[in-house]
């Protein structure tokens, strides 16, 4: 038997099993089939020149915004899209849908799967069973939270191991050079002394006093170092801190102690934090005075203080571990003559200093970031451009780890 | 130059200019998005486009659930593609969850970015009532994710053996890695979950940098009292209401986006 198809029959549209809605880049609905009508209960009226969000549920809207327009447009068609259409009546429609792109035009075909879709909905209800029995095993949730509390108990024990490490380095560096070289000194003037026995009491008393010199600046250096060492060693409680109350308080001892009325401070908002009361009160006073000392002859010193929270990794030294929590920085701008960019780590080390006019030991700032680091954040600088900006990063609670 | 993240991030740099202009996608597809639009700006700045690690043609492997866990770690994923890329001081553009992503960013580390160029931002997408209409409630959100789920059992079993076997036809394999349906779909979810249930109102005072709300009419993901509030809680914030209806006009109306992002830049640059 032959049969003959008739090769000039067209398709019509509204006569197919499907629905089929005519979209353009702007959600509008440009044309749909009699199917799509009868399957959400509107007339093609309703739905022509009207939003395709109109035949969408909210969740469907949200879909189709993030992932299938964006599909479609990309790569002109979508295939086995899963959806939920939304009739006049408001109830849910499960479809699957196909769509092809040409010219301006978004072409959808959309298929009801009432049946189907009870099927999957009982295979996702099982395998999400499933996934929450696992998830909910107690032993297991018990073993999580033990490795957790060990690895956060490595983290600290290995920062503490990094900064002690680098900070026997640094005494030692100390110990062999900067309290080496006034005691060799005095030994000198010793043995000068010794050996020269019918000085007169002019060239005597300048050879005490070159010694006094000399062991001044060692009190000096121990009293440091022993303060430097003693970070680790307070037993000050924890306690909530006002930070802008510090500032402006060390602001305006300092202010005073120099006697540089001029000095004008503006400080930001700032948000309340856990950490040592004394020992964060030394920090800015520190970075404070360190603003008065190095300020422009030619220009009255401005320090601005502003501060910005944020979420960090807790988890510095283990690797691929996260727990964020709220840090706070702290920035410290002053217009004072900085420093060159290449020093903005030496600045921070013990007994270094950059400007051997100032007075001072090179200690403020080592101390600065002993400080910080006993609280668990981090301090840096940078100078540029006549600004010279202390960034400090403290988390706002200690209790958080 | 840290070719690690390169490859983890899947970053291509193009563009003539030394300005950089980094463009992050939003949730849902990948740097393809932006195929219409960055090549405008090639002229005159250094482009940096990426996959956020778990989409587009990331390296999955590495994937880890704590880092993605909230919008945190995909934070970190820009700072880290900035810094890979050496973009200090980059037109930020962002779609969507991205543009949250980049504000917390810039508060981060605020050297990487100068302007920061959001695209439908919302602060936060559920409903807060009554002072706050993100546009959704948390059950619209649930049955999204399901409508998400449901589309992968799908996919899975139909469409992974279909890579094996189409040696015949490449074009498939390349096709899924384009497609939403290639990421996994326990990162899509965790993803979805990081953007949708987010919370980042009092994040917006703290912007410090200059920035640009492109506001669509008729976008129901970010509806217009959600422009409308960011623009109001945002220091030195311009909202534009474009023409362009629906969540993503860097797709449906370039040529506008276009236009609106470049006059922005010119005027900020001016002043």
């Amino acid at each position: 038997m032959i049969v003959e198809v008739a090769t000039t029959a067209t398709i019509n549209t509204d006569t197919l099993p499907c629905g089929i809605v005519c979209i353009n880049d702007d959600g509008k609905i440009i044309s749909v089939n009699s199917y799509i009508c009868w399957l959400l209960g509107y007339s093609k009226n309703e739905l022509e020149e009207a939003q395709v969000e109109m035949m969408l549920t909210v969740s469907a809207r949200i879909f189709y915004q993030t992932h299938f327009y964006p599909l479609v447009k990309l790569h002109n068609k979508a295939e086995e899209v899963f959806f939920s259409l939304r009739s006049k009546d408001g109830d849910h429609v499960p479809v699957i849908g196909y769509a092809n792109r040409s010219g301006d035009y978004i072409c959808c075909v959309f298929v009801p799967v009432r049946q189907r879709r009870k099927y999957e909905e009982e295979i996702l209800q099982a395998k999400k069973v499933a996934e929450a029995a696992v998830e909910k095993n107690d032993a297991l949730i018990a073993l999580k939270d033990q490795a957790e509390l060990q690895l956060a108990e490595s983290e600290r024990q290995l920062s503490l191991l990094r900064r002690f490490n680098q900070e026997y380095v640094e005494l030692n560096r100390i110990i062999s050079h900067d309290l080496h070289e006034p005691i060799r000194k005095l030994m000198v003037h010793i043995d000068i002394l010794l050996a020269d026995k019918g000085s007169n009491q002019e060239k005597l008393e300048a050879s005490f006093r070159k010694m006094m010199q000399f062991c001044n600046r060692l009190r000096h250096l121990t009293i440091s170092l022993q303060q430097y060492v003693a970070v680790d060693l307070i037993t000050e409680p924890l306690t909530t801190i006002d930070l802008k109350t510090i500032v402006e308080k060390v602001f305006d001892v300092v202010a005073n102690e120099e006697r540089y009325p001029e000095a004008v401070i503006d400080i930001d908002e700032m948000p309340e934090i856990e950490g040592y009361h004394s020992q964060l009160e030394r920090l800015f006073s520190e970075i404070i005075s360190n603003s008065f000392k190095f300020r422009r002859e030619d220009l009255p010193l401005k320090i601005t203080v502003s501060s910005t929270e944020f979420s960090n990794n807790i988890y510095k030294e283990l690797k691929d571990k996260y727990r964020y929590i709220s840090f706070v920085r702290i920035d410290v701008e002053d217009n004072g003559s900085g420093f060159p960019a290449e020093y903005d780590q030496y600045i921070f080390e013990l007994f270094k200093r950059i400007r051997l006019d100032k007075e001072g030991a090179g200690f403020g700032l080592a101390l600065c970031k002993k400080i910080v680091e006993r609280h668990k954040g981090s301090i840096s600088a940078k100078s540029s451009n006549g600004k010279t900006i202390f960034s400090i990063l403290l988390p706002v609670k200690q209790s958080s780890f | 130059m840290d070719l690690g993240i390169f490859k983890r991030n899947n970053i291509n740099v193009t563009g003539r200019g030394s300005t950089p202009m980094v463009f992050a996608h939003g949730f849902g597809c990948d740097q393809n998005m932006w195929r219409y639009v960055y090549p405008a700006f090639e002229k005159d700045h250094k482009i940096v486009l990426f996959d956020y690690v778990g989409s587009g043609k990331s390296d999955l492997t590495a994937y880890n659930p704590e880092r993605y866990a909230d919008l945190n770690g995909y934070v970190e994923d820009v700072l880290d593609v900035c810094k890979a890329t050496h973009s200090k001081g980059c037109v930020f553009v962002g779609h969507s969850v991205s543009a949250i992503i980049g504000i917390l960013a810039s508060l981060k580390e605020p050297e990487y970015f100068s302007k920061l160029i959001l695209v439908g931002p919302s602060p936060r997408y559920l409903n807060d009532l009554p002072d706050y209409i993100g546009g959704f409630e948390r059950k619209d959100i649930e049955e999204m994710l399901l409508t998400m789920e449901s589309n992968y059992i799908g996919w899975a079993n139909y469409l992974a053996p279909a890579i094996m076997k189409n040696d015949e036809r490449p074009e498939l394999s390349g096709e899924l890695a384009d497609s939403f349906c290639s990421t996994d779909p326990v990162i899509a979810r965790r993803f979805a979950e990081a953007t949708f249930f987010s919370d980042n109102r009092q994040d917006l005072k703290k912007v410090k940098h200059p920035s640009l709300i492109l506001q669509c009419s008729q976008d129901i993901i970010a509806p217009n009292a959600v422009g409308e509030y960011m623009k109001a809680n945002m220091p030195n914030s311009t909202l534009k209401v474009m023409k362009a209806t629906g969540h993503c006009p860097h797709m449906s109306a370039p040529v506008e986006t276009i236009e609106v992002i470049r006059e922005y830049l010119e005027d900020v640059n001016l002043n």
